[in-house]
């Protein structure tokens, strides 16, 4: 676990990850944290990119909630 | 077919399968070959996840779908950006981060190789069967109607996709997938337009969407709830999620496209496109084929679409043919002039009329469908030929070639992507993780080469012997769902229970993917719920063994 996080944020070869895999495995449950990412194109954070997503969905469902009811 | 009909056809497709091979010829390593040297950007992910989901079979049944049931359908895709996000926060960064070829590399530094190599092979299994499907449903509608040889048929679209997958490989798919998606929404945007065009003079749009609405064919939500029943809200909001958390996130053939973004970034958004997009296209299809509904309610439909079969029908039933097809003429001129009256006057009494001549039409259709279903051996829905009917005879010279583009296109992106995913997960997960280690970057280019054609062949073998019964579009999902559940259950606990370990899990997949067999054979059960039901017994049982295995594990120092 702890050789992981040395190499976090860094470049490291496919040859690297697996010996930093197989370590992880004889140890059990292995997950890796998670970094910061980029920003999303358009909006200020991911969780407005899904937030919009999301509403978006919703409103698809109330428009064929409202187009079901109008042809009942 | 007209021979500028021809020339449309096979100029499309061999200009989009020429530079597509050509553009990506020559991949020099494994992560070109394998993650397209992880340099898509979203717009590019975004498609080629769309064009992977949406197979030949979308643009002949969905249509189909549309005529028969309206926006009923819709339904079943509204868990989708639900599942989108999930993915985009939990399953994306842990692929990256671990700089995976394969969604099941993941499953070895979470768990141990036995894990890996179970949920490979579920997936090798269900997508092989699937890649064979995904060339033979359109091969047997587009043969039959275009009057070719099925063999032909399978031989042809299986040979061009192999040549540019096995020359390109995950580029030559996403690049393929951006042209043929292209040529699909020009292709499905014109038929729409020409169908509304073809529409009688005093029917505008909103007096045909009136008029498909009377009949019952907007009817996009279902409140009641019922296990068999597979397009209700409940179950897209519960089953569907489960589904398409699987498909996406699980299956290498979707995992593949969006590991080949340039960053996580790239991916993300690629995901969060298909969110947006993927339910206003199956909302457009399907009411293309409303609109297909409400031009036949003043063009006389045949009685049965599928025009090859109901012709062949043997000289025995002549007479029961041609009862049948009097009395449908009958009842078609009654409700031709109950849907003008409609559009005139769109009173209760005539709304009456025309629903009441309906039932009887969809009556004698379905007597026609049991006249042909008696002497046929391959029992294909002739709802799959709704569209495909559409476009033969009411289309322009040369739409009809690009609609057929659209739909061999169509095919053979969602071919290309499982051929590429099938041999990505054989050469990482199989070859080089048990019988050759120590290769080289060149020696497993070669082989992921090898492995694509090899799928490729066998997908054309298992397309030429398949005999298919019923409809087309669900076969695949339904495959798919028997062994989706279980992969999926095994990543939920890879991902959210630290504490469980790989025996525990390992355990209670193998009695999950027996219990959803069992479960599939006997009781009767919509499919969607078996990817759920999959999920919940891995889940479940690898914590019960877990608890089990901490209670007779010795104390260690």
């Amino acid at each position: 676990m702890s050789d992981y996080n040395k190499e976090q944020g860094e470049e490291f070869s496919r040859n690297e990850f697996d010996r930093i895999a197989d370590e992880a495995a004889k140890e059990g449950a292995y997950i890796p944290e998670l970094d910061e990412d980029e920003k999303p194109p358009v909006f200020s954070s991911w969780n407005m990119m899904y937030a919009f997503v999301i509403a978006n969905m919703l409103l698809m469902t109330v428009l064929l909630f409202l187009i079901t009811k109008h042809y009942q | 077919m007209s021979p500028i009909d021809w020339i449309v056809l096979f100029g499309t497709l061999i200009s989009i399968v020429g530079y597509g091979a050509w553009k990506t010829r020559g991949s020099k390593n494994l992560e070109g070959y394998l993650l397209g040297n992880k340099e898509m950007q979203w717009w590019t992910i975004g498609l080629s996840i769309m064009a992977t989901q949406a197979s030949a079979i979308t643009f002949l049944s969905t249509p189909g779908l549309g005529y028969e049931s309206g926006l009923q359908f819709l339904q079943f895709y509204l868990g989708l950006p639900i599942a989108m996000v999930l993915l985009s926060v939990t399953f994306v960064p842990l692929y990256y981060k671990l700089k995976v070829y394969t969604a099941y590399e993941f499953l070895e530094s979470r768990f141990d190789v036995k894990n890996r190599l179970l949920a490979a092979i579920l997936f090798l299994v269900q997508r092989g069967l699937a890649a064979g499907l995904t060339i033979f449903a359109p091969a047997i509608i587009l043969s039959s109607v275009l009057g070719l040889n099925l063999a032909f048929t399978n031989i042809m679209v299986g040979v061009l996709v192999i040549i540019y997958t096995v020359s390109g490989g995950t580029r030559a798919v996403a690049l393929t997938q951006k042209l043929q998606m292209g040529v699909i929404m020009l292709g499905m945007f014109l038929a729409f337009f020409i169908l509304i065009w073809k529409l009688p003079e005093n029917l505008t749009f909103f007096k045909a969407v009136d008029l498909a609405g009377s009949m019952g064919k907007m009817k996009g939500l279902d409140f009641s709830f019922d296990l068999r029943d597979r397009y209700n809200v409940f179950t897209a909001f519960t089953a569907g999620i489960f589904l398409f958390m699987s498909y996406f996130g699980t299956d290498q053939s979707q995992v593949a496209r969006y590991l080949g973004g340039k960053s996580i970034k790239e991916s993300r958004t690629g995901l969060m496109f298909n969110g947006l997009l993927k339910v206003p296209m199956q909302f457009f299809i399907l009411m293309i084929g409303i609109m297909v509904f409400v031009f036949y309610q003043f063009e006389k439909p045949p009685l049965y679409f599928n025009n090859v079969a109901w012709e062949q029908l043997e000289s025995t039933e002549w007479e029961a043919k041609r009862n049948l097809q009097d009395e449908y003429d009958d009842v078609f001129e009654i409700k031709r002039s109950a849907a003008l009256a409609f559009t005139d006057n769109p009173s209760e009494a005539n709304r009456k009329t025309l629903l009441k001549q309906n039932t009887r039409e969809k009556e004698l259709r379905s007597q026609a469908r049991d006249l042909v279903n008696k002497h046929s051996a391959k029992k294909v829905k002739d709802t799959n030929y709704i569209f495909i009917s559409f476009i033969m005879k009411y289309l322009p010279t040369g739409l009809v070639g690009l609609l057929l583009a659209v739909i061999f296109s169509a095919s053979m992106s969602s071919t290309s992507s499982e051929l590429n995913a099938l041999s990505s997960t054989t050469t990482i997960d199989i070859y080089k993780r048990i019988f050759k280690k120590d290769g080289s970057d060149e020696h497993y280019l070669k082989a992921s080469k090898v492995f694509t054609l090899m799928w490729g062949l066998i997908a054309i073998s298992f397309a030429l012997v398949a005999h298919l019964a019923d409809n087309l579009v669900e076969l695949v999902n339904i495959i798919g769902s028997i062994f989706y559940g279980t992969i999926l259950g095994i990543f939920v606990v890879a991902f959210y229970l630290k504490s469980i370990s790989g025996n525990a899990v390992f355990r209670a997949a193998i009695i999950a993917q027996i219990s959803v067999i069992v479960i599939f054979l006997t009781v009767d059960i919509a499919y969607l719920w078996l990817n759920l039901i999959g999920c919940s017994i891995v889940v479940l049982l690898a914590m019960l063994f877990e608890v089990g295995m901490e209670k007779t594990r010795p104390i260690e120092n």
